[in-house]
């Protein structure tokens, strides 16, 4: 009789605690939970005349940013615009390896990952190294004369491009 | 449970629960035994939420209320972790002051546990320590004033002071390091001191066990009934500080710290004894209440197992200590409700801190339309209130704005513009009662209420009004071209529209000329200005 008491309130006790780690848990969980994605980002990339013909030029992606509790103008990363006449092609400068920071090595004329040693041709190629896609192709377009990006990160470490 | 043979082969453990659960309660499990419990409940609440705060937090003076308005307001659930961290504080207070009250009571103090109770005592002084520390993180008008006031009485103790007060400060004045001294101090040094002093308090406590009451007639253990009483306690207390979180969504957040402004500065509750006192002494005898009276009265609980009085006198002195703070508290609090200036000053505060909170939300996550009424209603109170009433509140100094630019509000004012609630108030006077035939004035009206939107008027009253306009000498003083100076007289062309009232906000001379009395509000931001634009625009619709 005593025993089966024992055990009921043991019980009883377990349940309470177990739903006192509940009413933290789930809140916790909630308030740390994954934010939504920033999506696409619209940067204006400058004037078309000022970049030099079939050389990439590193820019800034500088927009305008909701980053948790401030509301400012940040610059986001960079990438690599190359003009051939009137035309713009523009690449992420993030490896899609791990994310380092790839630079053109004009004497090579390719790009390459001071990280891990990934190699890219000027139009983005994967040539060698670790990385298992090319680099990530930005969309841009040019009105009234200026390079206007709508830049979009992708996972990195991957063959496809899944956007973060 | 093959895993749990594994592992008690490697540890050990069961020996362990088996010696936690089988503790002996000479007399039987008892009500009064369950604080220690629910304080350690409490430390484990601060650890939780204490974390999920730092995980939000920035220690600059620049991002700092910032972060904590970004928990408290745009998190999900972030006013919940804020609400429970600092409830859980509030809670500790009371509880430790029970749980120390029955210590007295069953004579726990006396040999051989003085030293558990030195440890109790060390522990309480902590408790406020982190209630000072906590109360500035947030860089708000509450902490940093209040704060202000323990740093320059810190600075003014005898020796030590002034170095002791640049050390916390991290310099001669409050600024960056000062936070993220206090953050230090709040999140790793107290923190370590209190979890050593706590397993200290605990293992000491058990090494002699519960003081035997006289009398005794059984012995129990603590499993199961002890456990289930304190498990009982832990989930009381609980639901008492959710219901009191979520009635008050969360934790109080004032506007952004503003050394410039003035503010009516309060500790937190626990400390207004100590408050209360400083405000009856004069200030020579200053150091006397806000370090004598504290220290004296710590004295005092310390050498009472030293001492050893007879258990009557212990319970009178120690009841006194207790009832003497508990007074001084409520005498602060009596105070305070009685002071006029002292209940304006807070509604003041009140409503800068609203219109921070709402403001904040505007310029990081979109309002929704209630929010955007919200904050309009919180500007009102903030900046329009000490001249204009609106939904019975404020001060009648000038025009009343229930139902402005409302038909009904148009067609009372033709009939009397220089009647109190219009411009009777104010320099701006002498414009004609329009005496035109109820049809005709309708049709006027129906014009002027236009200018703000034509969507939902009557187009022929429009047109018919606007004819009137010219004919029955409106046009004499009034522009209605909505471009042209007025000279004075208001330029009636788009009248209480959206562009309307912004150049009236940046500049109301624009509108009403020299005779005008309003000052400008060019300073607000993008969406304080919609917000107040939003709420005017509501009573057109009434």
């Amino acid at each position: 009789m005593a025993d089966s008491r024992r055990s009921v309130l043991g019980m009883i006790v377990g349940a309470a605690t177990a739903g006192l780690a509940l009413v933290y848990a789930i809140p916790a969980a909630i308030y740390l939970r994954r934010r939504r994605s920033e999506g696409e980002i619209a940067s204006d990339l400058g004037p078309l005349a000022a970049l030099p013909e079939r050389r990439p030029v590193r820019l800034p992606v500088i927009a305008e940013r909701t980053d948790a509790w401030s509301h400012t103008r940040e610059t986001m990363g960079s990438v690599f615009v190359v003009r051939t006449g009137s035309d713009v092609r523009v690449l992420d400068s993030a490896c899609p390896h791990t994310g380092c920071s790839v630079d053109w090595d004009e004497q090579a004329s390719a790009f390459r990952c001071p990280c891990h040693r990934s190699t890219f041709t000027i139009d983005g190629e994967r040539t060698g190294g670790p990385a298992q896609r090319g680099l990530d192709p930005q969309e841009a377009t040019v009105k009234g004369g200026r390079v206007l990006l709508r830049y979009r990160r992708y996972r990195s470490g991957r063959a496809d491009r899944v956007p973060v | 449970m093959k895993i749990l043979d594994w592992l008690e082969v490697r540890t050990g453990y069961r020996a362990l629960v088996k010696a936690a659960l089988d503790e002996e309660l000479p007399g039987g499990a008892r009500a009064r035994y369950v604080f220690g419990s629910v304080l350690v409940f409490l430390v484990v609440n601060q650890v939780v939420t204490g974390i999920l705060l730092a995980a939000g937090y920035a220690p600059s003076v620049h991002d700092a209320w910032a972060s904590v308005a970004y928990t408290q307001e745009v998190a999900p659930l972030g006013w919940l972790v804020r609400g429970l961290h600092a409830s859980g504080a509030s809670a500790a207070f009371l509880v430790v002051i029970m749980h120390l009250l029955q210590v007295v009571w069953a004579g726990a103090y006396r040999k051989p546990r003085e030293v558990t109770w030195w440890v109790g005592l060390f522990l309480l002084a902590l408790l406020f320590a982190f209630g000072l520390t906590g109360y500035l993180l947030p860089w708000d008008q509450r902490g940093y004033f209040a704060t202000q006031v323990a740093t320059n009485l810190a600075g003014a103790a005898p020796v030590v002071g002034p170095s002791l007060q640049r050390l916390v400060q991290g310099g001669s004045q409050y600024g960056n390091l000062t936070l993220t001294r206090f953050y230090a101090l709040h999140v790793l040094v107290l923190p370590a001191l209190i979890v050593v002093l706590i397993v200290g308090h605990v293992a000491l406590f058990r090494r002699h066990g519960i003081t035997p009451p006289e009398n005794i007639a059984k012995t129990a253990r603590f499993y199961p009934k002890q456990l289930a009483l304190d498990t009982l306690a832990v989930v009381a207390c609980l639901v008492v500080m959710l219901a009191l979180v979520v009635r008050d969504h969360g934790a109080p957040l004032s506007a952004p710290a503003d050394a410039g402004s003035g503010y009516e500065a309060r500790p937190d509750w626990y400390f207004l004894p100590l408050f209360e006192l400083l405000r009856h002494l004069p200030g020579s005898l200053e150091l006397v209440g806000a370090l004598g009276a504290p220290l004296l009265a710590g004295a005092v609980l310390f050498a009472l197992p030293l001492l050893d009085p007879s258990r009557r006198v212990a319970v009178g002195v120690v009841g006194a200590i207790v009832g003497v703070t508990v007074l001084l508290g409520l005498a602060a609090v009596v105070e305070d409700r009685g002071d006029g200036a002292y209940q304006r000053g807070r509604a003041r505060a009140e409503a800068e801190a609203r219109v921070a909170r709402l403001s904040f939300r505007a310029r990081v996550a979109l309002l929704s339309s209630a929010q955007t009424l919200e904050l309009g209603d919180a500007l009102f109170d903030a900046r329009c209130a000490s001249c204009h009433v609106l939904g019975g509140r404020g001060e009648a100094h000038a025009p009343e704005l229930d139902g402005w630019a409302s038909r009904a509000w148009i067609d009372s004012f033709l009939l009397a513009p220089d009647a109190q609630r219009f411009f009777g108030r104010t320099p701006i006077r002498g414009m004609k009662p329009v005496t035109v035939s109820v049809e005709d004035r309708r049709d006027l009206v129906e014009w002027v209420y236009a200018q703000g939107g034509s969507e939902g008027t009557d187009v022929a009253r429009v047109q018919a009004g606007e004819k009137l306009f010219d004919t029955q000498s409106c046009s004499e003083c009034h522009e209605r071209d909505g471009t042209s100076e007025g000279n004075g007289v208001p330029n009636l062309g788009g009248h209480a529209s959206v562009a309307w009232i912004e150049a009236l906000l940046a500049d109301p001379g624009t509108h009403f000329g020299k005779k005008n009395a309003m000052p400008k509000f060019d300073s607000l931001s993008p969406a304080e200005r919609a917000a107040i634009v939003t709420r005017l625009r509501v009573e057109r619709l009434r």
